[in-house]
């Protein structure tokens, strides 16, 4: 005599939905928190910044003003696509409803691809800055030198990774007041780096103090169009989750802000803090190759590991920190994506349904964050061994591969909306041109990237048989994809060849 | 006694195998009680500040869909002449969907897996939880417990200090509705009562012995109360006092019958109302092999040192 299960059920599907917010609870600081810790700009920028103004030299200020439009553009579509299909698929969902399953199948790949790159990259810095931290606190030097030691390193960057996806397996919670500690301390301690530079600068006792000028905005001077499409794709990367903050404020209606103004908060926030930083790297290090030149290959691909001593004194340590807490923390929640990816991929029939299967303990993908945790450590001890500057060549890569999955992403909104993008002028901007145009750009810079990554001289230079290492690897992530889906259809055809089906809602 | 009837019986499942020992155990419970059964399945929902890097969509679609899945699965094993509903909800954590689930179907008792039995405590942060929050009593199953179990004795694990403590009203309506014999238990361990006198009760109980010996000899007084406390009882009242060296020993010393419940206080830590595991409770509860029921501290009760049962301290004679 089993009764009807109550409505909780629909409550549960609609909050499916909704992305589990509580409604009404953000308000525009808590969006602001949360939109700067998903792009973790301590981790970001250290990881980042050398190998943007190799590229682009001393117009990094203009690359990262401009690198945010194409973004920007994107991120408008790929906010109407997640009002009209909420789904953890995301992009493979997106993608397969619009073009169909085998460009959906690529495009999942592209972003599958840059979560493992991120996450090798993500534990690679935070094996220098621990070593680098130990050896502040201790005041032995040579501590920071284990990190250059290959087989310390990659057991080291081993175990962060196990104990990443061991948490992230557990699912435990991130608490508002951690996110709010993380952030805050970020942020100070990024300002008091720019500050202390800009000290330096004007007591006369910086490294290479260069006079502040306002070509340095100027995107029109960067040398070629290939250094500013490959600033753009790292810039790209640099902004990578800023997005969240659009489609977060969705859901939080009855704040007292409105959802436009939090997100318009975020972006100033993020854009001043990561100009204000940049100025004072430039004007402190400028950008010779000379020893804490922003072009010395030496310490370009972790910058704030080298720079954070000369700039900012004993208090060096407190960079240490806050990079490591910013990549620990990042590290935690970037094996959620990969995981949640092949996840919803599993769940579709678009790969082995083990991989859809949920831990009843934990409610999280177990299977798939197991494959995301043992791809990334096989990609990163490989990379390691192969090559001087893996940090510098994976966050190449991860450029292009953000570059292509959002602009496959921003095509699929365009096309996806296509019968109503003109109903009004909002729609219009929103549906159709801004991801259009932001779509185009993206790919364009992916191509563009590409196509210069041959060059053995590119990035960091690192090489196989006179094709540059980035290039290698880029073709290798799309061989691998396309093998890979290929497997599928031979295993699993149903999903190539039926009519790729989500939950629909009405966006009008 | 109404307060203490059990009429709704909780279950917190969640698809793992100690949800199923929970769920054998709220069966049992309702079979005996005559109580109806509601199976809850918490979906726990993201954090805003939890946001995953890079920013990939939420998946409580597809876990919604799983836990369908396992409540159906649940829901097979439920006799048909068990009445029961199954309510599928969202929460920030399990334990809080739990309790606010608890708090609102009103019922009587909360039913968790928890693998003890084995020398282990709890493993689940959920249930670590809800023993220092819970607003309702929370029954603890060991593993493998079988549905199929018959309730046949309810025991009560007392203070000599407090014999007229909230357990002992608790675990005489609980016999009463179930209509099955009442034994009180009272722990001692030699480790944590330092001053006492070795040629004591060393005798009435050693290892092994306990049971019995301890039955006979300790009947009189704490049976005394309770029979004075509820004279229609129609079961007659044993009093077991388990002794060991340890806790664990104590525990070891008593012949627990499969269909037993152990009825335990909260600590005095407790806020009223609310339960909260003591040290004795969770050491005895980690070698318990028959499930353990966590009593909220009494709401009546204005003496604030009615808490957990402490261990016994030898009497003088």
């Amino acid at each position: 005599m089993s009764e009807p299960r109550d409505t909780g059920l629909k409550t549960a599907q609609q909050h499916a939905h909704s992305k589990g917010l509580s409604i009404g609870s953000i308000g525009a600081l808590g969006a602001v928190v949360i939109g700067v810790s998903t792009i973790a700009p301590a981790y970001t920028l250290s990881g980042a910044l050398g190998p943007t103004a190799s590229a682009v030299g001393d117009h990094l200020p203009a690359v990262l003003i401009i690198g945010f439009l194409p973004m920007l553009l994107v991120a408008l579509g790929y906010r109407q696509l997640n009002r009209a299909m909420p789904d953890a698929g995301t992009t493979f969902t997106w993608a397969s409803k619009s073009f169909g399953p085998w460009i959906g199948w690529m495009g999942s790949w592209g972003l599958l691809a840059a979560t493992i790159l991120v996450l090798s990259n993500l534990a690679g810095i935070a094996v220098d800055f621990f070593y680098l931290a130990i050896s502040q606190i201790t005041g032995v030097e040579s501590i920071a030198e284990l990190t250059r030691n290959v087989p310390i390193n990659v057991i080291t960057c081993v175990i962060f990774m196990a104990a990443a996806a061991y948490v992230s397996y557990r699912g435990m919670e991130t608490t508002k007041t951690v996110q709010y500690v993380l952030v805050s301390f970020q942020v100070l301690v990024l300002l008091w780096f720019a500050v202390a530079a800009f000290r330096q600068v004007s007591a006369g006792s910086a490294f290479d103090a260069t006079a502040f000028s306002w070509e340095w905005f100027n995107p029109f001077g960067i040398e070629s169009f290939s250094a500013f499409s490959a600033g753009i794709a790292l810039s790209v990367f640099i902004y990578w989750g800023w997005d969240v903050v659009l489609t977060m404020n969705e859901e939080s209606r009855g704040t007292t802000t409105t959802p436009g103004r939090a997100a318009i908060l975020t972006i100033l926030v993020v854009v001043s803090l990561y100009t204000v930083v940049t100025l004072g790297a430039l004007t402190f290090s400028g950008v010779s190759d000379g020893e804490f030149g922003l072009g010395n290959p030496d310490i370009q691909e972790n910058v704030f590991a080298a720079l954070a001593g000369p700039v900012m004194g004993p208090m060096a340590i407190l960079m240490s920190l806050a990079v490591l807490s910013s990549s620990a923390a990042s590290l935690q929640s970037t094996m959620i994506s990969p995981a949640r990816t092949m996840l919803a991929m599993g769940h579709y029939g678009a790969l082995n349904p083990k991989y859809s299967k949920v831990s009843p303990r934990y409610q999280t993908p177990a299977y798939a964050t197991v494959v995301a945790v043992v791809i990334a450590s096989v990609f990163y001890v490989v990379m390691r061994i192969i090559s001087e500057n893996v940090l510098w060549d994976t966050i190449t890569t991860l450029g292009m591969m953000v570059c292509f999955y959002y602009g496959i992403t921003a095509l699929a909104c365009v096309w996806y909306f296509r019968g109503e993008s003109t109903a009004s002028f909002g729609d219009f901007f929103n549906k159709l041109l801004a991801p259009l145009v932001g779509g185009i750009l993206l790919l364009v810079f992916f191509f563009q990237t590409i196509w210069d990554s041959m060059d053995p001289e590119y990035g960091s230079g690192s090489e196989i048989g006179g094709v540059g290492l980035v290039f290698i690897l880029g073709m290798l992530v799309f061989t691998l994809g396309i093998a890979a889906m290929f497997w599928q259809y031979h295993k699993r055809p149903e999903f190539f060849r039926r009519r790729f089906e989500t939950t629909e809602f009405p966006t009008t | 006694m109404a307060e203490h009837e059990i009429r709704r019986v909780a279950v917190g499942f969640g698809g793992d195998e100690h949800s199923h020992d929970a769920l054998a155990l709220g069966i049992a419970l309702a079979r005996s009680a005559g109580a109806r059964l509601d199976l809850i399945l918490i979906i726990r929902q993201d954090s805003a500040f939890k946001q995953e890097y890079p920013p990939v969509g939420s998946v409580a679609g597809i876990i919604a869909e799983q836990a369908q899945q396992w409540v159906a699965e649940a829901e097979a094993v439920i006799p048909a002449e068990i009445r029961h509903h199954s309510h599928i909800r969202p929460a920030g954590s399990i334990a809080e969907g739990l309790v606010s689930a608890v708090q609102e179907l009103d019922s009587d008792v909360l039913v968790t897996g928890s693998g003890i039995g084995f020398g282990r405590i709890m493993t689940h942060p959920a249930v670590t939880a809800l023993l220092h929050s819970s607003p309702v009593p929370v029954a603890l199953a060991p593993s493998g417990y079988r549905p199929s179990t018959v309730i046949t004795d309810v025991m009560a694990a007392i203070s000599p200090t407090h014999p007229d403590h909230q357990v002992t009203r608790s675990s005489e309506a609980w016999s009463q509705q179930l209509g099955v014999g009442l034994t009180f238990v009272t722990f001692e361990d030699k480790e944590s009562t330092p001053a006492k006198q070795p040629s004591d009760t060393e005798t009435t109980a050693g290892p092994g012995s306990a049971s019995q010996a301890g039955t006979d000899s300790g009947a009189s007084e704490p049976g005394a109360a309770a029979s004075a406390a509820g004279s229609a009882q129609p079961q007659p009242s044993r009093h077991i006092l388990a002794t060991g060296r340890t806790l664990r020993h104590a525990v070891g010393t008593v012949d627990w019958p499969p269909g037993g419940l152990l009825l335990i206080g909260s600590s005095p830590l407790a806020r009223r109302r609310h339960i909260f595991l003591g040290m004795t409770a969770a050491r005895v509860l980690s070698h318990l092999p028959i499930p353990m029921v966590l009593l909220p501290r009494d709401p009546d009760r204005s003496d604030p040192d009615t808490g957990a049962p402490t261990t016994r301290r030898p009497r003088r004679r």
